[in-house]
């Protein structure tokens, strides 16, 4: 086997194993032919030196993530995992959905925009922010208003995916608009924040062609649901002067997934049908409220000033503890019940006969 | 149908090919506009082996190595004639308004 083979051969194991057992002898093939040449020397010289280049391990890298989460009559293994990703990308659009709609519910209400039956407290002026600050809060919390569509769009089908890297870029645009308006320093959280968003246009690739329509039922009573938790939470804690609520949004979200970790082991405890993407995407999503959860403590360590509770930092380290629990407890089972599911289809098998 | 996907289809419309047979054939029928990555063109093979479009036609040794030959099915055929017949269709719509409107005359200057 010359160099050149071996380093192919490397870039291949990031296909699946069922799928290279398959085909990779033939992808092998039809490289070491594409860069064969009539030259002798340079043939040698392609042989020991030569390395696919990085369009063909680009596209090696887009075949794995298809195969593994975006192929249509994907094995069974695969299969859970593409619906663990559109579970995810669908509670991540409707935290931001639910978000936005709040957020821009109170900055409108703040501005006397929106009449409600309480008034509206007058906020005070931050130290050191320019002038049109409120004016900058209330076009971020507009901006964020894009993932309602992008949510929306998503449930009703694959026709309004666009939308969602639209809502990616403009709320990361607004985001940071307002760090550099407001001279705020670049938080841990803002970082996590804006890395969820920017990584979320790629699961997309998780609602492929044969994808079965989303639950549109389900989806909606989540966002009605998530709606209300937010909009009482809004109401019971958030006030517009320090300190804020010792329960801080990356609590809330923590708290959330813990309490469905908890609900979906009960059921299957109890031997209710769950589905195994459930268990994936709750290991995902578990990961993800703990990230947050270590990124917000890592800025209430950093910036050690006034402004919260001194209940909030007890607090946030008990939830990382307790997230993590779950997460490690929820991932173990996934991957229990993930191996048992088949990794080859019956179609692979017989093609791999066939062929062979 | 996706572009590669129909090219490669159109590749394998007069004799089977083994892979690099296709990279090559869709190079000649592209005109030198597409040129298939190896992942590329077994993502889009995969999926017309799935969808019934391609099937394995033979094994032949080639300097050492095993190359697999694939073919068009009955039901590949059929559906390239129908998404050839669509895009000729829309071709010819194109073509016949470009007719119908020519470009404006240029302004002359004032």
């Amino acid at each position: 086997m010359t160099p050149i083979e071996q380093r192919y051969r490397r870039v291949l194991r990031m296909l699946p194993k069922s799928y290279r057992e398959v085909w990779e002898d033939d992808m092998v093939a039809t490289f070491l032919a594409s860069v064969e040449t009539d030259d002798r020397e340079d043939a040698e010289y392609v042989a020991d030196y030569g390395r696919p280049g990085w369009p063909e391990v680009l596209s090696i890298a887009a075949l794995a993530i298809r195969l593994r989460i975006g192929s249509a009559g994907a094995p069974a293994r695969y299969a859970a995992w593409s619906r663990a990703i559109r579970f995810c990308v669908l509670a991540v659009l409707l935290v931001h959905a639910t978000a936005g709609v709040i957020a821009a519910a109170m900055s409108l209400w703040l501005a006397g925009l929106l009449p409600l039956p309480v008034a509206a407290p007058q906020v005070p002026e931050p130290p050191g922010y320019p002038e049109s600050w409120r004016q900058a809060y209330l076009f971020s919390a507009l901006v964020g208003l894009l993932w309602v569509p992008a949510f929306f769009g998503l449930i009703r089908g694959r026709a309004g995916r666009w939308m969602v890297p639209a809502a990616a870029v403009a709320t990361v645009a607004a985001s940071t608009a307002i760090v550099s308006i407001t001279g705020q320093p670049f938080t841990a959280e803002f970082c996590f924040t804006n890395l969820i968003t920017v990584l979320l246009p790629l699961g997309l690739a998780a609602f492929h062609r044969g994808a079965p329509p989303v639950s549109r039922r389900a989806w909606l009573v989540a966002f009605g649901m998530s709606t209300a938790v937010m909009a009482g939470y809004a109401l019971l804690f958030i006030r517009p002067e320090p300190p804020l609520p010792p329960l801080d949004w990356a609590g809330l979200w923590c708290l959330v997934v813990v309490i469905a970790i908890i609900v979906h082991l009960a059921r299957r405890a109890l031997g209710r049908p769950t589905d195994p993407a459930w268990t994936a995407a709750l290991t995902i999503l578990a990961v993800t409220a703990l990230g947050m959860r270590l990124a917000t403590l890592f800025d209430y360590f950093r910036f050690a000033a006034t402004g919260w509770h001194p209940a909030t930092v007890p607090l946030a380290i008990a939830e990382a503890v307790v997230v993590a629990a779950a997460a490690a407890w929820i991932a173990f089972v996934s991957a229990r019940t993930l191996s048992r599911l088949p990794a080859t289809t019956a179609d692979a098998a017989a093609w791999s006969t066939t062929i062979r | 149908m996706t572009e590669p996907a129909f090219l490669i289809l159109t590749a394998l419309v007069d004799q089977a090919r083994h892979g690099y047979g296709i990279v090559g054939e869709v190079d000649g029928l592209s005109g030198g506009r597409v040129r298939l990555k190896v992942g590329t063109l077994y993502g889009v093979l995969d999926r017309l082996v799935s969808d019934g479009l391609v099937e394995p036609d033979r094994d032949e040794v080639h300097q050492g190595r095993l190359r697999h030959y694939f073919r068009l099915t009955d039901a590949g055929r059929r559906s390239l004639a129908v998404e050839a017949e669509r895009q000729a269709a829309n071709a010819r719509t194109a073509l016949d308004r470009l007719q119908s409107w020519p470009p404006a005359s240029p302004r002359r200057a004032s």
